[in-house]
C-alpha cells in the first residue's frame, strides 16, 4: 500500500522552494501547498535541519576553541563554503531533475587548468572565457548524451569524467604550468576596500540568481515539473529534452567557475582539485533538504548545506576529531537528512 | 531472459495489439556478445605485442582484473535490483584494511584463516546494513551507499590510518600465484604440465556461483524486482527481502575482493579501494547490464570488468603515454552506453522516450 498520492502529483514544490514532503516523510496532502495555506515554518522545516546544524556546530567550536567563531574567521569559513556552494548550485539543478553529475570534478579540474595555462598566452578575460566556455560545453554534450541518447545520467557524467580525466592529462601533460591570474585570484580572496571579501559577493549574487532562476521563471517552474514526473510534465507541454539540456550545461558553467575560484584560492592548478569537490557537493546538496528523486528542495537548502559540509570538516578538527572520524560523521549525516527527508513510496511505481 | 535495454522500463501498452516476436539471438544477446569481441579484440592487441605470451604473462592479464571482477560480481547483483552501490570501493579497502591488520607473522596461516573470516564477515555485514537501509528504511540506494561509503572509509582509517600492515606470503600465491608450474602427475599415469595463474580458478569460481545463481529462487525475483517492482510486489514477491539478499551479497562479494586486492597487493590500504566503486559501475554498464534494473548478466560484466583492467596495459605496450588511459577507458565506456541508444529507434511512442 502506497501512502497516499506521489508526494509531487499535488503540491510539487514549485511555488514554494521547500519539500514536498513534511518532516514525518507524509506526503502533504489537499491543496494547502497550492494556495500557501501552510505557515512558512512548516513550509521550510527541511531548512531548520542545515540551518540548525550550523549552530550546533559552531557552539561546539565555541566551547573547544574560542577563536573560531570571531569574526574574520567566520567570514573566512563562508569563503571557503562559497567555493562549495557554486559548484553545488549547478549540482542542485541536476539533482532537482532527478539526475546527478558525476563530472563536476574533473570538468572544473580542466577548466581551472585552462584558466592558469591559457592566461599566460593571451588577455585573461579569453582565457577566462574560453575556461567558462569548455566547462559549457562538457555540460552541454552530458546533457545531450543524457536528454537524447537517453543514457542515465550516472553513466553519462561518470564516463565523461573518465574522459576529461584523460583530455587533462593530455593537455597538461602530467604536470600544470602557470600560476592563478590576479583576476581569478581578487575573485577568491580577494576584498573589497579591504573589508568585504568578493567571494561572498559573489556568491550572494550567484545565490540570487540562481534562487530567482528557480523560483520565478519558467526554467524553474519546468525543472521542478520534470524532477516530479517527467511523462507528466511532457503531456503539459514542458520540452523535457530541452529543459534536461540548457540544465547539465548550466551546471557546467557552475563547475567552472568554481574551478576559477578554486584556482585563484589555491594560487594555481593542480590535477585532482576537483576531486575533492565531488563528495561534498552531493553532500551539501542532499544535507540542504533536495531530494535526490527530484522535484523538491532548492538552492536556500543547499547555501546552509554548503556551509554545513565546511563547518563540519573545519571544526572537527578544531574539536579534535581526526579525519577518520570526521569520514563516519559526515556519512552519518547525510544518512539521517535522508531518513528526515529522502523517503521512497513502500512499493515504487 | 528478459530483452537487454537500455534506459527506463517500457510500460505494458508498447505491447498490446502486436505480435511479440523473440528477436533472434544475436539480437537478444547483442550488448553481451558486443563485450565479449571487445573483450578478445583487446586480449589479441596485448597478446600480439607482449614480446612472449609466456604462463607469467598470462598471470599478469588475469590477476590485473581479478579484484574488479570479483568486485564487479556484487555490483551487478545490486544494478539487477535497480539500485547502485557506491560503498563497494570503501568496502574492499575496509575488508584490506582488517586483514592486514588480523594477521600476525608469528602464526601467517592461522591468522590469515581469523582475517579472511572476519573480512568477509565484516564485508556482509556492511551490505546487510545498505540492504536494511535501502529495503526497509526505503531511502535511495545511490545516496544511502555514497553516505554507508565514507563510514566504511572513515572505519578504515581508523584501522589502519597509513598504509602498511602484513599479508601472508602464502595467501598472495593461494590467489594470484600459478598453479601446476611443476609438471603434476594424475591418477591413471596422466600427467598434466600446464601451468595455469591461479586467478583462473578465481573467475572459474566466479563464473560456475553465477551460473548457479542465475537459476536460483532468488535470481529470478531479483530481476523481477529489478524490472518492475511493482509488479512483481503484486507477483508475490517479497521486494524488501529481495533487495536485502542482494545488497547483503554484494557487500559479500566486496568482502572477496578485499581479500583478493590484499592477496595482490601484500598490504592493506585504507584507501586503496576506491578505484572499484566507480570501475565496478562501467564494468557493469560495459558488460550490457540495465541501470534501470531487470537486464544483464554477470557474464557480461566479467568480460567489461578485464575491458577496463587491460586497457592500460595494452596502452602501455604499444608506447602509448599512460596518460590516454582514462581517455580510452572513458570513450570505451561511453560509446557501449551510446549504442544502446540503437534501441531508442525501436520505440514507437515518444512518451516512453522520456
Amino acid at each position: 500500500m502506497s501512502r497516499g498520492p506521489e508526494p509531487g502529483a499535488i503540491a510539487p514544490g514549485v511555488d514554494t522552494d521547500g519539500p514536498a514532503v513534511a518532516l514525518d516523510g507524509q506526503p502533504r496532502l489537499g491543496m494547502s501547498g497550492l494556495t500557501g495555506q501552510d505557515s512558512w515554518l512548516s513550509q521550510n522545516r527541511a531548512l531548520l535541519i542545515p540551518y540548525g546544524l550550523i549552530l550546533i556546530l559552531l557552539a561546539a567550536a565555541a566551547i573547544r576553541a574560542p577563536g573560531f567563531v570571531s569574526g574574520p574567521n567566520l567570514s573566512q569559513q563562508l569563503v571557503l563554503a562559497s567555493y562549495l556552494g557554486i559548484i553545488a548550485g549547478g549540482q542542485t539543478l541536476v539533482i532537482l531533475t532527478g539526475g546527478i553529475d558525476l563530472s563536476i570534478a574533473w570538468n572544473l579540474n580542466l577548466a581551472a587548468i585552462l584558466l592558469t595555462q591559457l592566461s599566460e598566452q593571451m588577455p585573461i578575460f579569453w582565457a577566462a572565457v574560453i575556461a567558462l566556455g569548455s566547462a559549457s560545453i562538457v555540460g552541454l554534450l552530458n546533457g545531450l548524451g543524457i536528454a537524447y541518447l537517453r543514457i542515465p545520467s550516472l553513466v553519462m557524467t561518470l564516463g565523461m569524467n573518465a574522459v576529461l580525466a584523460g583530455v587533462t592529462l593530455v593537455y597538461t601533460n602530467g604536470s600544470p604550468q602557470g600560476d592563478a591570474p590576479p583576476f581569478s585570484r581578487d575573485l577568491a580572496v580577494g576584498k573589497i576596500g579591504g573589508v568585504i571579501h568578493w567571494a561572498l559577493v559573489f556568491w550572494a549574487l550567484f545565490s540570487a540568481a540562481l534562487i530567482f532562476l528557480l523560483r520565478r521563471t519558467v526554467y524553474g517552474k519546468r525543472l521542478y515539473a520534470i524532477g516530479n514526473n517527467p511523462k507528466a510534465g511532457y503531456l503539459s507541454g514542458v520540452p523535457v529534452r530541452w529543459v534536461l539540456v540548457l540544465t547539465y550545461t548550466v551546471c557546467g558553467l557552475c563547475a567552472g567557475l568554481g574551478g576559477i575560484k578554486l584556482t585563484g584560492y589555491s594560487q594555481q592548478s593542480y590535477l585532482g582539485m576537483g576531486d575533492l569537490y565531488l563528495l561534498p557537493a552531493i553532500a551539501a546538496v542532499v544535507i540542504g533538504g533536495t531530494s535526490i528523486l527530484g522535484g523538491s528542495g532548492g538552492y536556500t537548502g543547499t547555501i546552509a548545506g554548503a556551509i554545513t559540509v565546511v563547518l563540519l570538516q573545519n571544526v572537527l578538527q578544531i574539536v579534535g576529531i581526526r579525519p577518520a572520524g570526521q569520514q563516519i560523521l559526515y556519512g552519518l549525516i547525510i544518512l539521517l537528512m535522508l531518513f528526515v527527508y529522502g523517503r521512497n513510496a513502500r512499493v515504487q511505481e | 531472459m528478459a530483452t537487454i535495454r537500455v534506459g527506463g522500463a517500457m510500460p505494458p501498452s508498447t505491447h498490446q495489439g502486436r505480435t511479440v516476436r523473440p528477436r533472434p539471438f544475436v539480437m537478444r544477446n547483442g550488448r553481451l556478445l558486443f563485450v565479449w569481441a571487445v573483450l578478445i579484440a583487446i586480449v589479441t592487441a596485448y597478446v600480439l605485442v607482449v614480446p612472449q605470451f609466456r604462463p607469467r604473462e598470462q598471470r599478469t592479464l588475469l590477476n590485473s582484473g581479478l579484484t574488479l571482477a570479483t568486485a564487479s560480481m556484487g555490483q551487478t547483483l545490486v544494478v539487477l535490483t535497480g539500485g547502485i552501490d557506491l560503498s563497494i570501493g570503501p568496502m574492499v579497502s575496509l575488508t584490506n584494511s582488517i586483514a592486514s591488520e588480523v594477521t600476525d607473522k608469528e602464526s601467517p596461516t592461522s591468522s590469515m584463516v581469523a582475517a579472511a573470516a572476519a573480512a568477509l564477515a565484516v564485508g556482509a555485514l556492511g551490505g546487510l546494513i545498505n540492504g536494511v537501509l535501502v529495503a526497509y528504511g526505503r531511502l535511495q540506494p545511490i545516496i544511502v551507499t555514497l553516505a554507508t561509503g565514507s563510514i566504511w572509509t572513515g572505519i578504515a582509517l581508523y584501522i589502519r590510518p597509513s598504509p602498511g600492515g602484513f599479508i601472508p606470503l602464502e595467501f598472495s600465491n593461494l590467489l594470484s600465484g600459478t598453479a601446476f608450474a611443476e609438471p603434476v602427475s594424475l591418477p591413471l599415469g596422466l600427467t598434466w604440465s600446464t601451468p595455469i595463474p591461479k586467478a583462473a580458478f578465481v573467475v572459474a569460481g566466479l563464473v560456475i556461483f553465477w551460473i548457479i545463481f542465475r537459476r536460483s529462487r532468488l535470481a529470478t525475483r531479483i530481476y523481477a524486482v529489478g524490472s518492475s517492482e511493482g509488479a512483481a510486489y503484486l507477483s508475490g514477491v517479497n521486494v524488501q527481502r529481495a533487495k536485502l539478499a542482494a545488497y547483503t551479497l554484494a557487500g559479500f562479494a566486496a568482502g572477496c575482493a578485499g581479500l583478493v586486492n590484499s592477496a595482490q597487493t601484500a598490504t592493506g590500504n585504507a584507501l586503496g579501494g576506491t578505484i572499484f566503486t566507480l570501475n565496478s559501475i562501467a564494468a557493469v554498464v560495459l558488460g550490457g547490464a540495465a541501470l534501470a534494473g531487470g537486464a544483464g548478466s554477470y557474464l557480461g560484466t566479467l568480460a567489461g570488468a578485464y575491458v577496463i583492467a587491460i586497457i592500460p596495459s595494452v596502452l602501455q605496450f604499444y608506447g602509448v603515454s599512460s596518460f590516454y588511459k582514462d581517455l580510452v577507458q572513458g570513450s570505451v565506456l561511453l560509446f557501449a552506453v551510446a549504442l544502446g541508444a540503437f534501441g531508442l529507434l525501436r520505440v514507437r511512442n515518444r512518451m516512453d522516450r522520456l
